[in-house]
């Protein structure tokens, strides 16, 4: 079976081009039909974008301006001109219906809107076709590209799979829609506005990896020196490219039937290659389009050969309607845009709430190991043996000297070479890093207060409880700071809270309303260990020593 | 590992800058900023009320957190006059460090002023050391930076570090890094100590020369 596939594969090249003359066929078919037609008719009032087209002898393109190997505008100074694979198509496209081009610059926030305000015709400009965008503009199928979502990182830096992404630092571009993997995967993210800031981050060291379309690194790749230094670690998430029209209608069609044609007789592949960009996608569409068995007998394509539109779509939450009756009502009354996106998808509220999660338990296990490190490493620095105490003060000195991140990152470099490192043991990781760092400084002010009652008491002994309580000021300031250094964590890929909103952020675009949320939170979460603390000193200092402690001090 | 100190100290050092520039840029706004809050906190009950409200919601403020909030929310950059100013990932860690610091100078500031109204010149010149302490400690805390991808100490160790081969080395590399900072925090406190035995001194000198 095998050998009769490889053989079949091998063929395939050999054969005739079978399905291109029947699909080429078919469109000077239409075209001709559409140019008799705006020959004889009223050119005032024609009948659809196609016969327009024609009428005016002018078809306007909208094209990428920044993306190299695909759509790169020069300064005006230089005389604005195009070029790259989509402007070579935009090209061929007048050439084919014999009518002059406007070429339109488009971004990825403008170029649906700019077309369905009939500012352009056609759009050739990097658009994956999805499932969301089909409801909005028509996609000429088959697609003239793919990318897939790649994660570039040093050569030098080992990546086996996804699970080692956790805890690094990988740079986005805003509104990435793979982000969640990534977040998944415990990676921290920073994020970009544009993707040539997210490569001059990469190239500057500023983030471990980068994640972007395949495309977008293509030209950095055809850098020696970039290829030199990156190469690509992972990849995620076929997506096919479409030129796009505003209506499913003749012009749509058309080009229906002019790109089977330009896949089978390779023109598409041409372009590619003139371009330096990958040809991949195109050599295995060349291959599927040859084949008569791809087209029915009109020489249309069958839609099993048609590569499907990704589902992006984001599920709204049962209680989304509501959510935006919200922020409506309180625009309309403030003039505030309040926007929540964390509450409007199911999956930016799953991330949402883990994060709260996460954050609570964080807060609450850093509190406790504050506390029980304070205790522990103060009964050793108060202990009247050198050999236990020396030790401990070195170590409990090298930790109040050393920047928590730098601990963190000293716990995770150990964690995660002995252990499979997961949000579990990142967050178990945090909570002990976070406590121990805290208690360093909080048992040197135990082992300070009880030095300084040993030295009013008359031979020197005093309980370790009396210590401690009056310690107690300083014990419960180490107690808030572990509260407000515990979004640390995010760093080593907790998904608390910050990392959570973060990734929420990534994928919805929203940020200021996101942010205001987080710092709202950890803000209450900290006042309310202040408030706690205080309530616990103010009991202290009612109650009276016990005899454990040593009574009342003379 | 010792294949890589060449490479790796200059930029550590450099990251060190970055480390002592944030600090003290953070110290001057807190000086800026918390010199005019002390001084409301030991005015009159009706401005030390408002000013009191400020102190206690910065002192509450997480700096790590507000660091990425600023990052967020602040403007990529800023025109004044003809003047384009970039506001980057160093103004959002600059930014959230004073809140830090503004709280302590306010705080440490008006037990200062109520010392220096009462005679007690001993307490109120504590504030100078203090100062010195505050220094020193947002150098440490400048090392969250890192997470906004500002080049500062930790950054590039962590960086370094990613690329060791092994555990040992990269324990080795952080081991070192620690002692780095164990000795310059050491060394700074130790300055702020003599500082102020220096400042203890001269005042009972001062007193002792008035009787």
């Amino acid at each position: 079976m095998r050998a009769l596939l490889l053989g079949l594969l091998l063929l395939l090249p050999l054969r005739p081009a079978a399905a291109a003359p029947a699909a080429a066929a078919l469109a000077e078919r239409m075209l001709a039909e559409a140019q008799a037609e705006a020959g004889s008719r009223d050119c005032e009032t024609p009948a659809d974008a196609l016969a327009r087209i024609l009428c005016q002898g002018r078809i306007r393109v909208g094209v990428r301006g920044n993306y190299p190997g695909f759509g790169l505008a020069q300064p005006a100074a230089l005389g604005e001109a195009r070029s790259g694979y989509e402007v070579d198509l935009a090209r061929a496209i007048a050439g084919k219906l014999g009518v002059g081009l406007t070429l339109v610059g488009v971004t990825p926030g403008n170029r649906i809107a700019l077309l369905l305000e009939d500012r352009v015709d056609l759009l050739i400009a990097t658009m994956g076709h999805t499932r969301l965008r089909d409801g909005e503009v028509r996609f000429v199928r088959p697609h003239y590209y793919r990318s897939q979502t790649v994660v570039v990182g040093d050569r030098r830096l080992k990546l086996p799979d996804w699970d080692a992404v956790r805890g690094r630092t990988v740079c986005v571009t805003l509104g990435a829609a793979d982000t969640p993997t990534l977040s998944k995967h415990g990676a921290r993210l920073l994020i970009f506005d544009s993707p040539q800031q997210m490569l001059d981050a990469l190239r500057l060291d500023i983030c471990t990896l980068a994640m972007h379309d395949d495309t977008f690194f293509a030209t950095s790749f055809a850098d020696r020196a970039f290829n030199a230094r990156f190469e690509v670690k992972l990849g995620i998430s076929d997506l096919p490219w479409g030129m796009a029209t505003a209506q499913d209608d003749r012009l749509a069609a058309l080009l229906d039937q002019v790109s089977i044609a330009w896949h089978a007789e390779g023109r598409f592949l041409d372009a590619a290659r003139r371009n330096h960009i990958g040809t991949e996608f195109l050599e295995e569409a060349r291959l599927v389009w040859r084949d008569p068995a791809c087209l029915d007998p009109a020489g249309a394509a069958r839609p099993d050969c048609l590569a499907a539109p990704v589902d992006t779509a984001i599920r709204p939450t049962r209680f989304a309607p509501r959510v935006e009756a919200v922020e409506d009502w309180i625009e309309a009354r403030t003039g505030i845009d309040l926007n929540l996106p964390m509450l409007k998808s199911e999956a930016a509220y799953g991330m949402f709430l883990r994060g709260i999660g996460y954050s609570l338990v964080l807060v609450g296990g850093a509190l406790a190991a504050t506390l029980g490190f304070s205790l522990l490493f103060g009964a050793a620095l108060c202990a009247r043996g050198g050999a236990l105490r020396l030790p401990v003060r070195a170590a409990t000195t090298l930790l109040q000297c050393s920047p928590l991140v730098l601990l963190l990152f000293f716990a995770y470099a150990v964690a995660s070479t002995l252990l499979p490192y997961t949000a579990g043991v990142a967050l178990v990781l945090a909570i002990l890093m976070v406590g121990i760092y805290n208690a360093s400084y909080a048992s040197h002010a135990i082992a300070e207060a009880h030095a300084a009652l040993a030295a009013r008491r008359p031979g020197g002994r005093v309980p370790f409880r009396r210590a401690v309580r009056a310690a107690s000021v300083q014990l419960m300031s180490f107690l808030v700071n572990a509260t407000k250094g515990s979004a640390i964590a995010s760093m080593i890929g907790v998904p608390e809270l910050l990392n959570a909103l973060t990734d929420v952020t990534s994928f919805t675009s929203e940020r200021v309303m996101t942010y205001s949320v987080l710092l709202g939170f950890y803000a209450l979460l900290v006042m309310l260990v202040v408030w706690l603390t205080r309530l616990a000193q103010r009991r202290l200092d009612r109650a009276p020593p016990t005899a454990a402690e040593g009574g009342a001090l003379a | 590992m010792i294949e890589i100190l060449p490479e790796f100290l200059p930029r550590f050092l450099a990251g060190v800058a970055v480390n002592l520039q944030i600090a003290a840029l953070s110290l001057l706004l807190g000086l800026l900023l918390g010199g005019p809050l002390a001084l409301l906190l030991a005015a009159g009950r009706w401005a030390a009320l408002p000013a009191g409200g400020v102190v206690a919601a910065l002192r509450a403020a997480p700096s790590f957190v507000v660091m990425f909030f600023l990052l967020n929310v602040l403007p990529k950059e800023v025109a004044l006059g003809g003047l384009r100013i970039p506001l980057g990932g160093l103004t959002a860690v600059v930014l959230a460090q004073a809140v830090y610091a503004v709280a302590y100078v306010a705080d440490n500031g008006v037990v200062a002023l109520r010392a220096q109204r009462a005679g007690d010149a001993a307490t109120a010149v504590l504030f100078l050391p203090g100062l010195a302490r505050a220094f020193f400690v947002l150098v440490m805390a400048s090392a969250t930076a890192a997470a906004v991808g500002t080049p500062e100490a930790v950054f590039v160790t962590l960086r370094a570090a990613e690329r060791l081969p092994s555990l040992g080395d990269r324990v080795q590399l952080f081991l070192l890094v620690m002692l780095f900072f164990t000795v310059l925090l050491r060394s700074g406190f130790a300055a702020v100590t003599l500082l102020r035995h220096r400042l203890e001194r001269r005042l009972a000198e001062d007193a002792a020369l008035a009787t």
